[in-house]
């Protein structure tokens, strides 16, 4: 499993940036790189940056003028070329790098968000993430998109952090028991759904991409909202919280952990279940992945660096979020729009997944709306417009899904 | 900073009567005894009364002092020797210090302080429960066995003590220090869940058809991360579980009808190193096992219950008379000796201290000889240590022996003599970092002891305060040096080390001190510990059993290693010391030895972890005792005996095999060796 680890592992950490440095401004992203990287376990990856290791060191590239000096001949200019590709055609992705391919992904989901703070004269500002339609201008205008809700978050305020941080010092107890799982999920915890779904770099190459494409959309959406929301860590409001492992430099609010494992467990069994194979579609294979989002969270809160409200916020985006991709990439009417009132959550609230989320119905459990903390937005979905479908998602969906039938 | 001389506030004879841990615990050791940063704290007193009737002053005294309006104005003629009551700080001190109440002790034999709980988790005095009784569960068979577990981290909602319908086995568990939200009745603290709520709980905890554990012990209040305390069942392995499975777990396909009651001791009691006694909660916990049996069997029914207790204590008198062992022996006793009751058992392991270096024995040739203990005190202790030196049964009040200590920087305290009416304190800017005094315990004792109690060597803060205030006593050696005076040769004085260490899984806080004499050699030439004594020495592996396992009436197991066929290094033993008295000592040790150890490499057998289909490997006589309580189980089902001759026939039988290899001597290994067979059998070597 060490592709993992490698790969998918080290996102919000490490990331191998490697050739993923070319998406533009992206490649500083940390992780994302790494990921991009997963696209590459198909053994291509590597091309962009290590890759060329093999054709690009000097010996090589030596061999190579010498061979071509010596067979090349009198210049010929071809008497038939190909036909030229067409243009924004799905079948083209195959042709190219998964680390290009994820590129392309991220510009696919990013430039559709839209992201904003509610001025000050709402009684609780929220950070919103707004989904962009874009219709096809024409004759050479530029576009007017169109905003639609996806989520809007609310930073809970002074007091429920400062109560929330008995919890920070109950759970410490728990960290020598969890300290194997805390260290191997520093960098994120996907490493463990391999545990539940066979998920292998030859076998299941294209959900690695997937899955790879909803955690960096994941990992831009929360760092964007963290940035927004500000919101401390637990060892800024006491020096006994002691952390086990160092605190990540960004904001507590949502729980990047909570938001990526989330939304990776929901997109996984979506896929699986929409492969159609018999079992996928019962509550077992999506509790059991539930569960583990879940602890992946919960050992946040262990190690030091989490409150429990992080983890709800975290986990009502990174379900959200994981269905509204799973929509864009299946093709779905629509999606959900979803609230996150901090303000409302309860002081002596801990992280109770299955408070937040209807594993049977498969739904975010909306609370009433005057008092709950995880509320819909409307009581309907917001539509996607047919026309705005991403064909470079549906591509990677069926892709995907086919090596789950 | 100097050794004085003190006269204590209380008379000598309400003093015998007092556990003398409890003056350092109400005195000198107070800051350590109390709950840290808990307002209201309630401790529990065990009494144990003299056999002649209530004196009516006496009992008026208590009467008023418990505040309980429930009790007669008149004294009770049949009242249990034994009684527990949860009183406020200041009443306890006020009952010891107050000659008021000299009448009040003087009816007592002794008087015992357990750790303190939240006065939230106990009752208001004067509560009486009025809910009903839980109907006793039906469809009892003559195969029907009552199993009680007293452990910590007790799994109650594992699918090993499910039946094959997914209801549970579980009748009852009393969380002894939960909110006192569901007070067991006929008891005065924490919480009871019956085995209604669990049912319930396991129908309702779901996701789809997977039950959620975690879910199910939250809303139990067991382990809500929201409440303060510890969450024994929030970790992925437990003493409790891994204890239960041996003892009574099953494939629920399997399941016979084998029904268990829990008590969850409080975890102050688990971790503590305090001086208070467990003796409290432990006799309540043995009180509601039979009780709540009764209850299930019916009016005028019994069930056959055993009881597994795998707890230990290090030092005491070893002589069946700690107050644990008189409580349990007489719980036995009286159940087992009445009619048509069935049989009831409690089995408890032999410790695990053969090595810990906490026991000596000392004897004299001449008058006027000196014998030293050297006491390693460690540093970074955040409890306190205490010694106890017995001394031998005196056919008159006299001073055969007395006990002088230097410090590790060499203070050397005046003499402390048997029957000495004084305190020994060491005082250091005013605060005492060390006291020693003699005891007397009347009979059935009827031996003497020295007591010393040290302040923890490291404090990190303070009630209140952020900065250590409270004395911390040096570490280094502490020198107790014993002096004959008329004891002979063939009088021994015995020491024992009080326990002081963590329980696996705890956070460390006491360091377990020991015997630190130099010519104790650990280790024999091939490496490997040594697990024999040097009669020269007087630091003595022998006789480290667990200071709870010399009663008459509990069945006491030690450890064994299945492949090797002998007892692990740790496993402790006797000799007991001979009761008052008695012209010989009642056991020589365990009754036997069951499997603790897969073999000296694969260290542990496997057992349920706190989370259903986990498995983890623990060790030690706490896990050979609940293999014994299985078997006993077994035994009682089957409408045998299962006492204590049983499981000494069992090992019997199994050396006349023969077993191969040594049998182990009759103090390590009573009877023999019963290898029974693994509850967690795997296909392929470990």
């Amino acid at each position: 499993m060490s592709y993992l680890s490698a790969g998918i592992g080290p996102l919000g950490g490490v990331g191998g940036v490697g050739g993923v440095g070319g998406v533009g401004g992206v490649g500083g992203v940390g992780g994302v790189g790494g990921v991009g990287g997963v696209g590459g376990v198909g053994g291509v990856g590597g091309v962009g940056g290590v890759g060329g290791a093999v054709y690009d060191s000097p010996l090589m590239s030596d061999a190579l003028i010498r061979s071509r000096d010596g067979i090349v001949g009198q210049w010929r200019a071809p008497a038939t070329i190909p036909d030229q590709l067409d243009l924004e055609d799905a079948d083209n992705l195959d042709r190219w790098s998964p680390w290009v391919r994820a590129a392309i992904f991220d510009a696919e989901l990013v430039s559709r968000l839209g992201f904003t703070l509610e001025d000050n004269t709402m009684a609780s500002r929220h950070m919103a993430v707004w989904h962009l339609e874009v219709p096809a201008p024409a004759g050479g205008n530029a576009p007017a998109p169109v905003y639609k809700p996806l989520i809007l978050m609310a930073r809970p305020t002074e007091a429920i952090f400062k109560a929330q941080l008995t919890f920070v010092n109950h759970y410490a107890e728990l960290r020598p028991d969890r300290q194997g799982e805390v260290l191997a999920q520093v960098g994120g915890g996907v490493t463990f759904l391999s545990s539940i779904a066979q998920l292998h770099p030859d076998r299941t190459p294209h959900t690695l991409e997937l899955l790879a494409a909803i955690l960096r959309l994941a990992l831009f959406v929360h760092l964007r909202v963290k940035q927004g929301l500000a919101c401390r860590r637990p060892l800024e409001y006491s020096p006994q919280i002691q952390p086990m492992i160092v605190t990540p430099a960004h904001g507590a609010l949502p729980s990047g952990h909570a938001t990526e494992s989330f939304a990776v467990a929901l997109v996984l069994w979506q896929l699986m279940k929409a492969s159609g194979r018999p079992g996928y579609d019962s509550v077992d294979w999506r509790t059991q992945l539930l569960r583990l989002a879940a602890r992946i969270a919960i050992n946040r809160t262990v190690a030091g660096v989490h409150f429990p409200v992080d983890s709800a916020a975290g986990a009502v985006l990174g379900l959200t979020l994981g269905q509204y991709f799973v929509n864009r990439c299946s093709g779905a009417a629509g999606y959900r729009a979803w609230r996150f009132e901090g303000e409302n959550y309860p002081e002596d609230g801990d992280f109770i997944w299955h408070d937040l989320y209807d594993v049977t119905n498969e739904t975010l459990t909306s609370m009433p709306g005057a008092t709950g903390y995880s509320v819909e937005y409307a009581a309907n979905d917001q539509v996607i417009d047919p026309q705005h479908q991403s064909y470079v998602l549906a591509w990677l969906w069926d892709k995907a899904k086919a090596e789950w039938e | 900073m100097a050794w004085t001389r003190v006269q204590p506030k209380i008379d000598p004879n309400s003093r015998s009567v007092v556990d003398p841990y409890s003056y350092w615990a109400l005195g000198a050791g107070l800051q350590d005894f109390r709950l840290p940063s808990v307002a209201e704290q309630s401790i529990p007193v065990l009494l144990r009364r003299k056999a002649e009737p209530w004196n009516e002053g006496a009992w008026a005294l208590w009467r008023d002092t418990t505040e309980d309006p429930n009790m007669p104005e008149k004294p009770p003629r049949d009242a249990e020797p034994f009684d527990v009551r949860f009183l406020p700080l200041t009443k306890t001190l006020r009952l010891i210090e107050d000659r008021r109440f000299q009448r009040f002790l003087g009816s007592l034999e002794r008087f015992t302080l357990g750790p303190p709980l939240p006065s939230s988790s106990v009752a208001p005095s004067g509560w009486k429960g009025v809910r009903p009784v839980q109907s006793p569960s039906p469809g009892v068979t003559p195969g029907t066995v009552i199993i009680g577990i007293i452990d910590d981290g007790i799994p109650f909602a594992h699918e090993r003590f499910r039946r094959p319908d997914g209801t549970t086995r579980v009748e009852s568990v009393w969380v002894q220090h939960g909110p006192a939200t569901n007070v067991p009745i006929g008891f005065d603290n924490g919480l009871e869940i019956s085995k209604a709520d669990i049912d319930n709980y396991l129908a309702t905890c779901r996701q789809g058809d997977s039950i959620d554990e975690d879910e199910i012990y939250r809303r139990a209040g067991v382990a809500d991360f929201a409440l303060e305390g510890r969450k024994s069942l929030a970790w992925s392995a437990s003493h409790g579980a891994h204890v239960m499975d041996l003892a009574c777990g099953w494939d629920p396909d399997e399941a016979p009808d084998w029904r268990i009651i829990c008590v969850q001791l409080p975890s102050a009691t688990t971790a503590d190193s305090s001086g208070a006694s467990l003796a409290p909660y432990a006799v309540r916990a043995l009180e509601y096992i039979r009780n709540t049996a009764q209850a299930i069997a019916g009016a005028g029914q019994s069930l056959p219950v055993v009881v597994n207790f795998s707890y230990g204590l290090l030092a005491g008198p070893h002589d069946g008379t700690h107050e644990i062992e008189l409580a349990f022996d007489r719980i036995l006793r009286e159940h087992n000796t009445t009619k048509g009751n069935k049989p009831m058992r409690v089995v408890i392991p032999s410790g695990n201290s053969h090595l810990a270096r906490a026991h000596a024995t000392v004897s004299f040739q001449a008058a006027g000889d000196e014998a030293t203990l050297p006491l390693r005190v460690l540093p970074d202790d955040l409890t306190p240590s205490f010694v106890e030196i017995w001394l031998p049964p005196a056919a008159a009040a006299g001073n055969r022996v007395e006990l002088t200590i230097a410090t590790p920087q060499g203070d050397i305290s005046p003499p402390l003599e048997e029957n000495d009416n004084f305190i020994l304190r060491y005082d250091v800017g005013g605060k005492a970092l060390c006291e020693a005094r003699y005891h007397f315990f009347p009979a059935p004792t009827e031996r003497g002891m020295f007591l010393i109690s040290l302040q923890p060597t490291m404090r990190i803060e303070s009630e209140n305060s952020r900065v250590p205030t409270d004395p911390v006593a040096p570490a280094g050696l502490w020198n107790l040096v014993l002096k004959n005076n008329g004891l002979s040769s063939h009088e021994a004085v015995e020491a024992w080390v009080q326990r002081d260490d963590a329980p696996v899984g705890y956070q460390r806080r006491g360091r377990q001190a020991y015997f630190d004499v130099p010519g104790y050699e650990i280790y024999g030439h091939d490496g490997r510990p040594l697990e024999e004594d040097d009669p020269a020495c007087p630091v003595k592996r022998a006789g480290s059993i667990n200071a709870i396992a010399t009663g008459r009436e509990t069945i006491v197991i030690g450890g064994l290693l299945r492949r090797e066929l002998r007892p692990p290094a740790y496993s402790a033993g006797g000799p007991i010391t001979t009761p008052a008295g008695a012209p010989s000592p009642h056991r020589c040790g365990p009754d036997a030895l069951t499997v603790s150890d897969d073999s000296i490499v694969q260290s542990g057998v496997l057992a349920a972890g706190t989370r259903s289909g986990s498995v983890v490997a623990m060790n030690g006589t706490s896990v050979a005792a609940p293999l014994i309580t299985r078997w006993i189980a077994g035994e009682l089902a089957d409408g045998r005996l299962g006492n204590r001759e049983a499981v000494g026939k069992l090992a019997d039988d199994g050396e006349l095999l023969p077993l191969p290899g040594p049998k182990p001597s009759p103090e390590r290994g009573g009877a023999g060796r019963a290898p029974l067979p693994p509850v967690r059998p795997v296909k392929i070597d470990r």
